[in-house]
Order: structure tokens, then sequence, then C-alpha cells
């Protein structure tokens, strides 16, 4: 942030008053930090903008200026999000997840209902229970509701190319009560994925066997973190350059959480329980449990 | 966050404002010194701090004194530390309140109490009125809105108050008998 708070607080004195209708000369200090926040987000929106940041690096732009001017890219995105979120819905799947349901179905409507652009644009309102693979923490807001959708729209892409059956099946082998898990279903499905480009194996034969799961445990022993990583990229790349004619959103998407799979394939591989990776449900089984 | 940026947004100049006022309140018999004017505005500001509010633009003292300075038991000896009671009062029950209610319609039920249920007493109307007001409020209660503040109390009061139908009644057939 390069201005200084004496050119922030006049700003902000502006909104509390349109905040309270000019029928309050006083506000809680909760409702100035709320305020002041709505001032920053406004002005950060704008310096995110490549071509607004060109003229705030001139230094020509007041700090009123540039929250006048950030404003509306609030808005701005909030429609785009909106659109993306509407363009998605008709065709939107979630394999019966209640999270993944609950998340995108019940509670971003909410979101658009209860956002507050003006007054309070930095709260995100929802707690978006259903992880994405992208780490969009950093993010409040719309900004954060509009990564959210746009991982989602990935997410859906990924899926669109499995018939609805199919992806049931790699998610019930993966655990049986996956309607109620808090877990990424895409990840899942990848990992998946992984098992079947690295043991060769074709997509229509869900189960893997023993040799299969040699196979891997050859792969992923034999090789070290660093290059189990580049393995795995390697396989997720030619996964989608062969079914999504190299979609670069998907790829990055996916690769996001391409480190994490590895470490989890590498270390289930050293302890020789790479079936539980593939299927948890199988863990229960073997220790007799029902 | 910081919160210097918060005594920015109150540290406008009030002064000359405050002594504006005095043009109105003096066919009343009230006005303040500079030193009164000095002590109302720090007092504010410890009152702001305590309640926890910002206030920006004028301030609410200007407003509370063209509210109360028709008041009958407002005296020029009292005037300077009611005003100091009745700003600290102000900010306490906007909060209490949890700013439902606007500055205009908060001060005329404080004037409104303090003239015909208080008369005068600021104990009765922060630790009575106010708060069994406040409690209504809390509780979802909106009438204030269309009466703008006034005539609002009685529909709370929890006291059998004057009856001024008995008292004409007991009156004429005490003079006619």
């Amino acid at each position: 942030m390069r201005y200084k708070m004496e050119e922030l607080v006049p700003i902000v004195g502006k909104l509390a008053e349109k905040y309270t209708a000019f029928e309050s000369t006083s506000i809680s200090y909760e409702k100035a930090e709320q305020l002041m926040g709505a001032v920053l987000y406004s002005i950060h929106e704008l310096e995110t903008e490549e071509w607004e940041s060109a003229v705030l690096a001139g230094g020509t732009v007041s700090a009123q200026q540039a929250y006048e001017m950030g404003a509306p890219y609030v808005e701005k995105k909030t429609k785009a999000a909106l659109d993306l979120y509407n363009q998605i819905l008709p065709e939107f799947v979630c394999y019966g997840n209640k999270c993944l349901y609950d998340t995108f179905v019940k509670g971003l409507p909410e979101f658009f209902r209860w956002y507050d652009i003006k007054f309070e644009p930095q709260n995100t309102i929802l707690t978006l229970d259903y992880p994405v693979l992208k780490d969009i923490s950093a993010y409040t807001g719309i900004d954060k509701i509009y990564e959210f959708i746009k991982c989602i729209r990935l997410e859906q892409i990924f899926f669109s190319k499995f018939p609805t059956g199919y992806v049931e099946g790699v998610l019930r082998g993966y655990n049986r009560f996956y309607k109620d898990m808090a877990e990424n279903l895409c990840e899942i499905m990848l990992i998946s994925v992984i098992g079947h480009v690295l043991a060769m194996k074709p997509l229509l034969e869900q189960k893997f066997d023993k040799v299969d799961y040699l196979r891997m445990q050859q792969i992923f022993g034999q090789n070290s973190l660093e290059d189990v990583k580049k393995i795995l990229e390697k396989a997720v790349a030619a996964f989608i350059q062969e079914y999504y004619e190299s979609d670069r959103g998907v790829l990055e998407y996916l690769n996001e959480s391409v480190e994490g799979i590895a470490v989890r394939l590498k270390n289930a591989a050293d302890y020789g329980t790479l079936s539980h990776m593939f299927c948890t449900d199988c863990v229960g089984e073997r220790n007799g449990n029902p | 966050m910081d919160k210097d940026w918060m005594v920015l947004l109150q540290q406008q100049n009030q002064l000359s404002k405050m002594m504006e006022v005095n043009r109105a309140t003096e066919r009343y018999g009230l006005s303040l010194s500079e030193q009164d004017a000095k002590m109302i505005l720090a007092e504010r500001n410890q009152a702001l701090q305590r309640e926890r509010r910002v206030e920006f633009g004028e301030g609410i003292a200007p407003q509370i004194i063209y509210e109360f300075c028709d008041s009958d038991f407002i005296e020029q000896d009292s005037y300077a530390d009611t005003i100091i009671r009745l700003q600290e009062i102000f900010y306490m029950y906007k909060n209490e309140m949890q700013d439902e209610i606007s500055d205009e319609e908060l001060l005329h039920f404080m004037k409104e109490q303090f003239e015909t249920v208080c008369f005068g007493d600021l104990d009765y109307l922060t630790g009575t009125c106010l708060a069994i007001f406040s409690q209504a409020i809390r509780a979802g209660y909106r009438g204030y809105r269309a009466s703008e503040g006034r005539g609002e109390y009685g529909a709370f009061d929890e006291v059998k108050r004057w009856d001024y139908d008995l008292y004409l009644e007991m009156l004429k057939e005490l003079c006619w008998r």
C-alpha cells in the first residue's frame, strides 16, 4: 500500500457517512475497521490491474481517486464471478458429495445475495468448506470467491471426460462414504489416473491388482522424491495432452496437487502401502473392520 | 491494525463549531466559554475511547446542545457538566442500541424523557428510561422510526405515572362541591 493514513482517513469518513445514511455522527471501532478494510480492498483491486498499476507507479493518482477507480473493479469482478457461476451451474455435477454440493450449489448463491460491494467487499462470507487444489487462502472477498469458482470450473472440465458412473466407481473405491467426505474429488480421480498411466493400465479397468502395485512400487522405490514429482508431472501432462487438447488451465490446476500426491505415493511405496492410496476402504477390510 | 488512524478521523477542529452554538443558546441564558468547549471536546475523546467509537464530521456535542438548550432543567452553572454527561450517555446508548437508532431519534427520546419523566435527573434517564428502551430495541422494536423517537417511552414504562385525567376529575369535584 502506497498511501498514508492521512490520505485514507477522509475517505473512510465519507464512506462512514454514507454507511450511516448521514443519520449518525459516530460508529463503533469494529465498523470503522470494516470501512477502512473496504477502502483498502478497493484500492488493492485497482493495484492488481496491470494498466492501472502503471498509472499508480507514476504517482499521479491520489488515494481518493484510487478508491473511486478501484471500487468499480470490485463490482465488475462480482458480475464476472456470477456470470461464470451461472455458466457452470446447469452442467454441474457433484457425484452426490454433500460438501461440494453445499458449498457450490447452496453456499455461493447466499454469497451473491449478501455480498456488500461498497461497505464490506473484503468479507468472504463463506468458509468454502470444499477444498480446492489451488491455495486461495491469501485471497478475501470476491477475489477468493472468483478464484474458487474458477477452480470448480476446471474441476468440472476435468470430470467432464469421464462417465458419471466411472467417477462414482473410483470415488467409491477410494472411500465407500465418499458422499460425506470433505476431500477434493478431483485429486482422488487424479491419483487414480496417475496410477493407470504409471501401471500402463486402461482406465476402463478400475481396480488395480498386485502386478500394478508392483510396477508402481518399482517406479517410486527407485526414484527420489524430486524425480517422482517429475514423473507424475509428465504423466499428468501426457494425459491432459491426450484428452484435453493440452488445456493449460486444467494442467496448471492439476499440477497444484502433484507435489502432495508425489510425497504421499513415495511414502506409501516406501512402506509398501500403495494400495491404501487407491482404496482406503481396503485398509478396513484388511484389518477385519466392517 | 494501528488505531492511530481512528484518532486522525476524529481530530478535526470542532472548537469553532462549539462556540458557534452559543448564538442559539444565549436566549435561553446558556453559553459556553472557550475553556468549557475545550473541556467538552476533551471529555468527548475520552468517552469515545471508553465506548470504542469513532466520530466523524461535526460531532454530536453541538446537536446535543441544540436539542437540550431549551430545557427547564439545565442551568448555566451546571451547563457544561450536563452536556459532558449527556455526551457520555449518548455514546453509551448508541452502543447499547447496537447503532439501530439514528442520532436524531436518540436525542429526541433522551430530551423528551429528560423533561417529562426524569425531570432533569440524568441517573434516572440512563439507569431506567434508556436502559428499558435499549432493551426493547435490542429485542427488535423499531417503532421509533416512524415517530422519530418521540412519544415512545409510555409503551415501555414500568412505573405508574401521574394521571392527569384523574387529577382534573378530582380537582373539578373538589372545586365544584
